[in-house]
């Protein structure tokens, strides 16, 4: 395989080596960059930072070239699970979970990464339930419920607590890679509500520090070199150094996890990001 | 700018308030940083500085802080010239203080004292540590204001 390839089931990791002086990317390639930590695959991180399938693999392709990036070796049940989480993560009913669980070889699959799935024997075969499979209508199910009738048994498919009873073997829900270097048995899912915790991230940066003065001051310099125009467009006038706000403007993300790392030599651990509901 | 450094500062500017009056000590409220336009009272009293980091530290007061300061000297009239003086004396303390804490590695300007119209017509940095030192039902703020020198930010 062409290790410039990048397929949407991919996982990718940061290499060790040290950003080149004078290293200038763009926005999506230094998102990419930070966002690689070999515990998603690169169609949730394009998803994430809702960039299209070509600019993502350009990107990534770019990062792997500069040797800023390296894709990672899966063993069979990760590389399904890549997979699985590769696909579609749209809410369905259990109607319509049960029917595409059904009917897995009746019908062509169709991931959401159109042309660019890769073709699997186990993905035709176990109608993953994070790639959308078409499905021929039936008459009591096609219909798709109203928001009313559906309230009770809508699953979010990846990850989903609901499984269809088959005969089967089960499809292959959502659940992250675990991180090489991390035996923290957390996992943190990539999604849109994920949120950068402003205090998880000063907590951080006083844990490092000598003392709570030291810890302020390391805290300061870190935004300082953020742009005040990105935190005043997030409502951060004035932060407290006990005070959290939770971020989800991307590039005010980048822009933090940059300086950290300019500044205090630091990586932004996923303990800094916290899902909401 | 070390913690050290910083502290030492923090302190000693602690200690002109604490000395004006005895049985009054000033207290530190909780900083905070704060960015884009500088957070400023009556009168300012500044300094640059240039080193690892360029920027400036202030002490921001307002005009009953200085009144009392004014009083406390025995002087009763408090005149806008009188409010001036009395920030250049601050003015004078916080470069003293400066020199003491920071000396070896960063250079210091001469110490102005401004009015608030004043402050606003200069380009201050924007992203700002802000210490409320809070005395005798008073507040001033003690502000350190940094920008990356050699990178721009």
């Amino acid at each position: 395989m062409n290790s410039r390839v990048v397929f949407p089931q991919s996982v990718y990791r940061r290499t060790d080596e040290p950003l080149p002086e004078g290293l200038r990317l763009k926005a999506l390639e230094w998102a990419l960059y930070f966002a690689v930590t070999g515990r998603h695959t690169a169609a949730e991180l394009g998803r994430q930072m809702r960039a299209e399938a070509a600019e993502r693999d350009e990107a990534l392709t770019r990062l792997m070239t500069l040797g800023l990036i390296e894709e990672q070796e899966l063993d069979a049940s990760e590389y399904v699970r890549a997979l699985a989480a590769a696909g579609s993560r749209e809410e369905r009913t259990l109607r319509e979970f049960l029917m595409a669980a059904a009917q897995p070889a009746a019908a062509p699959v169709e991931t959401n990464e159109g042309s660019e799935a890769h073709p699997s024997p186990r993905q035709a075969g176990h109608g993953s339930a994070t790639t959308r499979q078409a499905v021929p209508a039936l008459p009591a199910v096609s219909r798709r419920p109203g928001p009313r009738e559906v309230a009770d048994i809508t699953l979010h498919v990846p990850g989903g607590a609901h499984r269809p009873r088959r005969t089967s073997p089960p499809a292959f829900g959502f659940k992250p890679l675990p991180s090489p270097n991390d035996d923290r048995k957390e996992t943190l899912p990539m999604s849109a509500s994920r949120r950068l915790s402003l205090r998880a991230l000063m907590n951080l940066i006083e844990s490092q520090a000598d003392s709570q003065e030291a810890g302020q001051l390391d805290i300061y310099r870190v935004f300082v070199r953020v742009d005040t125009t990105l935190l005043r467009r997030n409502g951060i006038v004035t932060l407290r150094f006990t005070e959290d706000r939770l971020v989800s403007d991307p590039e005010l993300e980048q822009a933090l996890v940059m300086s950290l790392k300019k500044t205090l030599g630091l990586n932004c651990p996923e303990s800094v990001w916290v899902d909401v509901a | 700018m070390n913690p050290e450094q910083f502290k030492l500062f923090r302190r000693i500017t602690l200690d002109y308030f604490a000395k004006l009056a005895p049985r009054e000590e000033p207290v530190m409220a909780e900083p905070h940083m704060h960015f884009g336009d500088p957070e400023l009272l009556d009168y300012t009293s500044l300094i640059e500085i240039d080193g690892e980091y360029q920027g400036c530290i202030y002490l921001s007061s307002p005009v009953s802080m200085l009144k009392d300061v004014l009083m406390i000297n025995g002087e009763l009239r408090d005149t806008p010239d009188r409010l001036k003086d009395m920030c250049q004396e601050f003015s004078n303390v916080l470069s003293g203080n400066a020199s003491k804490a920071f000396g070896g590695n960063w250079r210091i300007s001469v110490p102005r004292t401004l009015t608030r119209p004043e402050v606003q017509a200069l380009d201050l940095p924007e992203s700002t540590f802000v210490m409320p030192i809070n005395w005798r039902d008073n507040q001033s703020l003690l502000v350190v204001g940094l920008r990356a020198a050699r990178e721009g930010a």
